[in-house]
């Protein structure tokens, strides 16, 4: 549908800068798919990239989630938690998942699950169900040493700190070498002075990283200046610019100047990113199984106990 | 007189002519001449006394202005000599280059006048079968085709189901030819075209009578096949028609804030702009429409609603004017839904760039009419209502929670109704914080089955009316009373939407109140 558009360029009065990489297919391999099946049709096939993703939707408040559907209709959505399930893989290629909502319901092979608490161990063609829709979970041959492999050879190649794009749990090849002597802007192109009327923005520097060329649902919670990211002797830090998205580091919300270590996990929205820092090669080249923060104890007149879910 | 070659002389009834150009081929039975005698033209028919005979009879009495008249027979031994008159000075042998350039309109004129001759033929019991094009003149200053030739002609009282027509199929083949200003592809192919609306796209799409036309004279069977030339004159007819007369629209449009009681300004907006090109002879009237419900505070939503008209109005013009009309005619959906894909990235703009006086957004609900064809862009719970013909179209989903619920069977439709919270909650709309994906810009509803939609847009009929709406309008009126109001202010758009809104205000009037109704004649 989308390729039949008219150029966005022509109508809107500026030019957007669209990096083509930020399009190209992924340059890690899946580990496995899940497929939505309706009738023997195949309606949708959902790549899984990583070992260990939060699958579902984007709910701001909730933090990033890895594999989100957007080709699903607004009742599918509306049924899906934020995440709904996280899934995860063993290095000897064993896959399981946990529920990570409570209100929201899962099935796997058409049993209902329960518990929040408990790992399910599921196999190739189970039949996980989450909400109204459900989708057939295929593991692909790749092991989880190729992977690691496939995802080595890309980081180490970048001899210096710098932010990978990560998609569906992997990193997938765009980034960008971050700067040593000023802060890197992140964000996504805007109009420049005289483009379009208006004086709130004549003035603002464009991005450094422009992600405008990301998918229509990466960049729908990217700001036009999102963050900063700099560098204070040997450490790293960074900073929300816009106060209307969301930037989370390792899932966790943030507001203002936060350091950021080998390894992590920054996320615009729902765009996941991960720093990688040559001097810490095996914080880079692992990724870091990040929670979702959760609610400890909570009390407001009366006990949530279901709530009250233990870390791991 | 068979080795005649163009400037030797023949006499014919002692009368001596000059050939001043062979038509015929030679393969032909028949052998046709132009040739001048003191100044004046004249064309010379020599062929069997049988073919000769059956041309006698078809031709007496001057039968029509685009086949040539009898000056004088001559029969001899075994053959028949015609002298008869040359068309006018002003035509030339049919040339394909000349006709593709020709006006279409001048193209489906010369198609019907010489269709009407092919009528008067074929009421004698005439069957020319098969006409050529070396058999045609054209006459691009009186907008005319003339038989010069007929060499093939019998007479035949049961005629072969196929023989009306083999004397029309050229018809079609030229008539396709003068639009798309290519090679008729052949019957095959063109049956296959036929099939596939996507294939005809362009120019073609903003003529509905264009496929007729081809259609009629692609098979001489089926149910759209012609029969006779005068129904090919009619298909013609109205692509001429079509031709001559843009598509115009009438718009009126009220907005009001509603009881002071509930609310304190209007953040709806509705706004449209309508743009006329003209490519030669043809006028295109390509418009926009659009309806904005504001949501979010008390100058936000005002806000948000205005900036998303302003913006779409000028991304329609914008476009307009870099792509033109036949570009937006072939695909009115695309440029709806890039139109409203802009929209929602200037309102995120205006949201990260002065978020102090801009939070919200606003449902988004347009529709772009261009030519005969029309496509919508929709978020929200505006609502965007087609009326034909007497019958109620809502060509858009409410994006609510309602519909969401519906879908999901937890509610029934009509408890949907009557649930208010869920009416209000709305689950898209353009935001001033995230910009709404493209794939989540609806065009047609999701149920809707509608007559004469393609992936690209639908077609337009004239005395359509759309009506666009916010839901402090639509919510209070039932589809009946819609249609009520459309008969009672029929051709008047304005006093419709006057009547919606004063209907929505006599109810209560809780909320903003828009309408916005487009009239297309």
């Amino acid at each position: 549908m989308t390729d039949a558009l008219f150029d966005f360029d022509i109508l809107r009065g500026w030019k957007e800068t669209r990096d083509p990489e930020l399009a190209a297919p992924h340059k890690v391999d899946p580990l496995a798919y899940l497929v939505q099946v309706v009738d023997d049709e195949e309606l949708l096939r959902v790549p899984i990239h990583g070992p260990d993703v939060y699958v579902g939707r984007y709910h701001p408040q909730n933090g990033p989630v890895d594999v989100i559907f957007d080709a699903l209709h607004d009742e599918q959505i509306y049924k899906l938690g934020a995440p709904h399930i996280r899934l995860s893989c063993t290095p000897t290629g064993k896959w399981h998942m946990r529920m990570m909502s409570a209100t929201a319901f899962t099935y796997v092979n058409r049993k209902l699950l329960t518990d929040t608490k408990s790992k399910y161990q599921i196999k190739n063609n189970d039949l996980i169900k989450m909400g109204v829709v459900t989708f057939k979970f295929e593991k692909t041959e790749l092991t989880f040493q190729d992977w690691k492999d496939q995802q080595k050879e890309i980081l180490l190649a970048v001899e210096s700190p710098s932010l990978f794009l990560v998609r569906n749990g992997a990193v997938c090849g765009p980034k960008v070498l971050l700067k040593t002597d000023e802060p890197t802007v992140l964000g996504r192109s805007f109009p420049k002075p005289g483009e379009l009327p208006g004086e709130a923005w004549l003035n603002a520097q464009q991005p450094d990283w422009d992600l405008a060329g990301a998918h229509d649902p990466e960049k729908k919670y990217v700001g036009f200046r999102h963050c900063e990211i700099w560098q204070e002797d040997d450490d790293w830090f960074v900073k929300p610019i816009t106060s209307r998205q969301r930037t989370y580091v390792n899932r966790t919300e943030i507001s203002a100047k936060t350091p950021l270590m080998p390894g992590d996990e920054l996320a615009l929205g729902s765009l996941l990113f991960h720093f990688h820092h040559p001097d810490n090669i095996r914080a880079s080249t692992d990724r870091k199984t990040v929670d979702l923060p959760v609610v400890l104890d909570w009390k407001e007149g009366y006990h949530r106990a279901e709530l009250a879910t233990e870390h791991e | 007189m068979s080795d005649v070659e163009v400037g030797s002389v023949v006499t014919v009834s002692g009368v001596e002519y000059e050939v001043q150009k062979i038509l015929s081929s030679s393969r032909d039975a028949v052998q046709n001449l132009l040739v001048e005698s003191k100044g004046k033209k004249f064309l010379i028919w020599r062929g069997p006394i049988a073919w000769g005979r059956d041309a006698r009879t078809v031709l007496e009495d001057n039968i029509h202005d685009s086949l040539p008249t009898i000056v004088e027979v001559e029969e001899q031994d075994d053959e028949i000599v015609f002298i008869l008159n040359a068309p006018p000075s002003t035509s030339t042998p049919f040339e394909d280059e000349t006709w593709r350039s020709a006006k279409r309109t001048v193209g489906v004129i010369s198609l019907q006048y010489v269709s009407e001759g092919l009528s008067q033929l074929h009421e004698r019991k005439g069957w020319l079968q098969g006409l050529k094009r070396r058999d045609l003149y054209l006459d691009l200053i009186s907008h005319r085709l003339y038989i010069v030739g007929m060499p093939r002609l019998t007479v035949n009282r049961r005629p072969a189901i196929e023989a009306p027509w083999r004397d029309m199929r050229l018809l079609g083949e030229l008539c396709y030819e003068n639009f798309v200003e290519r090679d008729y592809p052949g019957g095959h192919q063109m049956a296959g075209i036929l099939q596939d609306k996507d294939r005809l796209s362009g120019t073609q799409l903003q003529f509905p009578g264009f496929p007729q036309v081809l259609a009629g004279c692609v098979s001489p069977y089926g149910d759209l096949a012609y029969k006779d030339p005068m129904e090919l004159h009619a298909g013609l007819e109205q692509l001429r028609v079509e031709l001559a007369r843009p598509i115009n629209f009438i718009v009126g449009a009220t907005s009001t804030v509603g009881n002071y009681l509930f609310r304190k300004n209007n953040q709806d907006s509705c706004g449209h702009i309508s743009l006329q090109s003209v490519c030669g002879s043809q006028k295109v009237n390509l418009g926009f429409f659009c309806v904005a419900d504001g949501i979010g505070g008390i100058q936000d939503g005002e806000h948000a609603s205005r900036l998303a008209v302003e913006t779409a109005c000028q991304s329609f013009a914008r476009g307009w004017a870099h792509y033109g009309a036949d570009e937006i005619i072939s695909r009115p959906f695309a440029f709806a839904k890039t139109i409203a894909k802009v929209v929602g990235q200037r309102l995120a703009l205006e949201g990260e760039f002065a978020p102090g006086t801009n939070r919200g957004g606003t449902t988004f609900s347009g529709i772009v009419i261009a030519g005969r064809r029309a496509g919508i862009c929709h978020v929200g719970d505006s609502r965007i209502v087609l009326i034909r013909k007497g019958k109620c179209y809502q060509l858009t989903d409410d994006h609510t929670l309602a519909t969401i619920l519906v879908r999901l069977g937890e509610l029934t439709p009509e408890e949907a109704e009557k649930n208010d919270l869920s009416q209000r909650t709305i689950s898209r709309f353009l935001s001033t914080s995230a910009e709404v994906e493209i794939s989540r810009v609806d065009g047609l509803g999701r149920e809707l089955e509608f007559p004469g939609t393609d992936a690209e847009g639908f077609e337009i009929k004239r005395g359509d009316l759309f009506v666009l709406t916010s839901d402090g309008s639509h919510g209070e009126f039932s589809e009946e009373l819609l249609l009520e109001f459309a008969k009672e202010f029929d051709g008047d758009p304005q006093s419709l939407c006057d009547a919606l809104v004063q209907n929505a205000l006599d109810r209560m009037g809780r909320d903003n109140s828009t309408a916005l109704a487009v009239l297309v004649e």
